[in-house]
């Protein structure tokens, strides 16, 4: 029998009225201004801060799991917590949870969200500590069996099964008392590490929807400190899986406890096409109430992760010759198989024959335009027409959502997606069925543009969507859009005041044209003082024809070497200095600085459209190279390219026409 | 003398756990005495109502205050049942939450004990690591792009230098060198800061380099500078009054670890302890020498 007909409908949600009622009535919450702030109060200016730019460029990760995450703790992570984490994050050596190595990160963050799963958060750590409350309980005693049995992924696949919900959830498991005091423990590591003006600590979790096997995970971000954390528990995917309830529950929380929340989507593109969905969770056509909602909670998207890049897909962008970049095609699912079929035999490659066909034909994903965020901003447009309200007007950024505790977005100090798949020889292995550790992606990063490194500063930059993305190298990049900017602004040296006072930042907004002008884009990049030189920028539009219908384009904008665009609209590539037999680089190619002003030579001033920057760094040696090199294999035998050309992508600026 | 040993954590420890134990002591006696009634004080009913209120948000009815107050007597009743029986002898789970329990009274006792201005100076002094302020420094820099200027960039940068030590200071550089995404100008940076910027060697190197002339060239990862340091201040230990706080927070926390040590440490002489595995009791024995 299938293992969907398990599904059990009385579980499914009950918050979903309480959480509508109070969404009805409740007062927007009242920003926090910095003097109310206790936790930024004790905060010491810069003195460097009267340089022309009021805006800094910082480099961090909001998608991070530790040994409380119960997947992560399955998979090999039993020992990294919430302050091992932090620790990785500034820069000091930590111990792996798995291979045991001191390791250390090559340039530390700046900033660092914990975001463990509110799913069962601890869990699995505290059955196997003893904690009477869930460890005497008739399914902790089973599981404490299972670890002693070496089965710990049986018990991964039970708890996917219910993240599924294609088995019934475990009233067992979802323990309060646990789950109150992990959170608090979470916390107080935050709040420990969290120094204004160097490192900000943000208070945070993963709301992990997957029904069905598509991926709905939401990261969600707390303005504010433990105060106010602790009048609350994590709202799960366990409470319900349809973000509609999410959203309820954070402006029904935030009124009561006075916190300001961001939600941020994740692996969109392991969705299914739900994530930018034309459609609402009940099937309903988009409405603008839905839109709005969803734009308050939701102004950004993490495009780029270790379980892929979700800019766009090959299939969507057949005529973009840089799409295929970390494609990712598996979904996290046990359906088709009863969960315990799966994981209980041990790996994939003890099932049956036709057990195994039919998992992983259930596991491939095929891309659909619900799934990748450019699809999804040129889809926003669309719907806007249509209603007036763009639900898909999002920046992007990249974080690593590692569950190693460890941060670790370079090619060359990677540890893992899960703390099994860490070293070249376990990485080459299926572990987890269908997604083998070389299939991972080293990536990524977040900048946020802000004032200062605050938690208040921070998050603010978040929310007017002044960040970007980067697949783990620092590169900084500037995009400002206006109608007056000259080319000679982008060498001037108050480039950044010219920006703003002319302009707008990247994840703002353009319109009035004025009569017969097309918009300018002031754009300027400069290489990661220690990785790669940058090969270059393109501008990727995205616009309505007459008829409605969006489009896409990719500009080439400022080029490395002197190239220049052929009368094919052809560029050379940059070439690749990459060493298969070393895995070493030479800069010897590329620029270490790209700057121009460019404006859209096809602009039409009545339809609406959208510019975001990619700039592409030169190729460099992909993770698996080095393992590869390691375990003297051919680099083939990875099944990836040995060389990638890592990215930044900034935060799209709209321009609408008058209405 | 005595004023010392009268803030000694432990001594408050023994004092105060001392009085708790009695105090708890002579309340499960009362209980064992008094084993065939059960009394719900006004108290305990107060407690069960609370509970109940901050879980549904509203009192409860009268028929579930009636089910709780009856779900509270059939636990005393089995408890009561279980100890009569000597269930609670070696259960593993009842020992570890009894041990926890006697070391959170602990916890609790020992932030009690308060530091004196002398206990945190002498802190701030041991442990100068923790509290210190970063130097920083200030400095302008001209780049010299190595893409525009390829072989020669280094012959460039000498001439340059010849002509910015001859220039005076407050000529204008604006025009030197090659345009750089971050400017010139940088004021009070620590050493972090310019590592973000310019790498961490760039840093390191900038941060040995005298005060007041132009040198270089200093190499980056995006080129060669000629930099010149205007102001640089060492790192320093703040004053107590800067930190209070932080210091404050550091030493609670390590006496505490000390304390608890220490009381553990008193109990544990209270017993003989017999190990009759060898190979164990040498291992014991090595560490406690």
């Amino acid at each position: 029998m299938p293992a969907k007909n398990n599904l059990n409908m009385k579980y499914v949600c009950i918050v979903f009225l309480a959480g509508l009622i109070s969404a009805c009535d409740q007062p927007e919450p009242a920003q926090p201004v910095s003097s109310q702030d206790t936790t930024d109060k004790q905060i010491e200016l810069a003195p460097g801060s009267d340089r022309a730019d009021s805006t800094n460029v910082y480099f961090g990760d909001t998608h991070l799991h530790t040994s409380y995450s119960p997947d992560a703790f399955l998979m090999g992570n039993q020992s990294a917590d919430p302050d091992t984490a932090y620790r990785y994050a500034r820069g000091y050596p930590v111990v792996h949870p798995y291979h045991k190595a001191r390791i250390q990160i090559n340039t530390p963050l700046d900033f660092l969200v914990v975001s463990d799963h509110a799913e069962f958060m601890g869990v699995i750590p505290n059955i196997l500590n003893d904690n009477p409350v869930v460890a005497n309980t008739k399914t902790g005693k089973r599981y404490k069996k299972l670890f002693a049995e070496g089965k710990s992924i049986e018990v991964f696949g039970e708890l996917i099964g219910q993240i599924n919900k294609v088995m019934p959830i475990n009233p067992e498991l979802a323990n309060e008392t646990v789950s109150r005091s992990v959170w608090g423990e979470i916390m107080s590591a935050a709040d420990h590490h969290n120094e204004p003006g160097k490192f900000t600590a943000f208070m945070g979790w993963e709301w992990s929807s997957t029904p069905g096997g598509a991926n709905l995970h939401r990261v969600i971000i707390m303005r504010e400190g433990k105060e106010k954390g602790e009048q609350f528990i994590p709202y799960s995917s366990l409470d319900s899986d349809k973000p509609e309830d999410l959203w309820a529950w954070l402006d029904n929380t935030s009124g009561k406890v006075g916190a300001n929340f961001l939600a941020i989507p994740h692996n969109s593109n392991i969705s299914q096409g739900l994530m930018f969905a034309l459609q609402d969770s009940e099937g309903k056509l988009i409405t603008k109430e839905y839109a709005e909602t969803r734009m308050k909670y939701e102004p950004i998207v993490e495009m780029t992760q270790i379980k892929g890049d979700s800019e766009t897909h090959p299939k969507l962008s057949p005529t973009d010759e840089f799409a295929d970049y970390e494609t990712y095609d598996h979904l996290i699912s046990v359906e088709g198989a009863e969960a315990r079929n799966l994981f209980g035999g041990g790996f994939l490659g003890e099932l049956s024959e036709k057990d195994r066909e039919l998992v992983m034909k259930n596991m491939q994903h095929v891309a659909k335009a619900g799934d990748y965020a450019r699809s999804a901003l040129k889809r926003g447009l669309a719907i806007e027409d249509r209603i007036g309200t763009n639900p898909y007007k999002f920046g992007m950024i990249g974080s690593t959502d590692s569950h190693t505790a460890m941060a670790s977005a370079e090619e060359n100090n990677f540890h893992g997606k899960m703390a099994i798949d860490s070293t070249p020889g376990t990485k080459s292995k299926d572990v987890i069925p269908g997604t083998p550790g070389w299939d991972m992606g080293a990536a990524g990063l977040v900048a946020i543009y802000a004032e200062q490194n605050t938690r208040a500063s921070l998050f603010d930059g978040m929310k007017r969507k002044e960040v970007y993305a980067t697949t783990g190298t620092r590169i900084a990049l500037r995009f400002f859009g206006g109608w007056e900017y000259s080319p000679g602004d982008v060498s001037a040296s108050d480039m950044v005041s010219i920006g703003y006072q002319k302009g707008v930042p990247m994840g703002a907004d353009l319109s009035q044209a004025p009569a017969g002008k097309a918009p300018s884009f002031m754009i300027s990049a400069i290489k990661d003082p220690v990785d790669a030189n940058l090969d270059r920028i393109q501008v990727v539009k995205g616009w309505l024809d007459k008829e409605g219908k969006p489009l896409e384009k990719v500009f080439d904008v400022a080029l490395a070497d002197g190239r220049t665009v052929g009368a094919d609209g052809k560029v050379a590539l940059v070439g690749n200095t990459v060493d298969l037999k070393t895995g070493h680089y030479t800069n010897t190619i590329g620029d270490a600085q790209l700057a121009t002003v460019w404006v859209d030579p096809e602009f039409d001033a009545s339809v609406r459209a959208f510019y975001y920057v990619r700039v592409l760094q030169i190729p460099t040696p992909r993770h698996t190279l080095y393992d590869t090199i390691a375990l003297g294999l051919d680099p083939k035998e990875s099944g990836r390219p040995s060389t990638i050309q890592e990215r930044a992508y900034s935060s799209p600026i709209w321009y609408t026409p008058n209405m | 003398m005595l004023n010392k040993w009268l803030r000694e954590p432990l001594v408050h420890f023994l004092l105060i756990g001392g009085a708790l134990f009695l105090l708890y002591g002579l309340q499960n006696e009362g209980f064992v005495e008094q084993s065939n009634r059960i009394v719900i004080s006004e108290a305990e009913l107060d407690r069960l109502i609370t509970l109940w209120g901050k879980k549904r948000q509203r009192p409860p009815t009268q028929f579930e205050l009636e089910g709780l107050i009856e779900q509270q007597i059939r636990e005393e009743v089995l408890y009561r049942e279980a100890r009569a029986m000597g269930l609670d002898q070696n259960d593993s789970i009842v020992r570890r939450r009894l041990a926890q329990k006697v070391e959170f009274i602990f916890a609790d006792l020992v932030s009690q004990a308060e530091p004196t201005d002398t206990d945190l100076a002498d802190y701030l002094a041991t442990h100068a690591d923790l509290f210190e302020v970063p130097g920083r420094i200030s400095f302008v820099q001209v780049y010299l792009s190595t893409d525009k200027r390829g072989a020669r960039v280094e012959e460039d940068a000498s001439r340059l230098l010849a002509d910015l030590l001859k220039a005076s200071p407050d000529a204008d550089i604006m025009m030197a060198g090659d345009r750089f995404m971050f400017g010139q100008q940088y004021k009070q940076q620590t050493e972090h800061d310019v590592s973000r910027l310019f790498g961490k060697d760039f840093a390191n190197k900038l941060f040995n380099l005298p005060v007041g002339h132009w040198q270089g060239p200093v190499l980056s990862g995006y080129g060669l500078h000629l930099v010149r340091i205007d102001n640089k201040t060492d790192a320093r230990q703040p004053e107590l009054d800067a930190v209070r706080d932080k210091v404050h927070n550091e030493w609670l926390a390590r006496q505490r670890r000390v304390a608890d040590e220490a009381f553990y440490q008193s109990l544990r002489q209270r017993y003989e302890i017999i190990i009759e595995n060898v190979k164990t009791k040498n291992a014991i024995a090595s560490v406690e020498k």
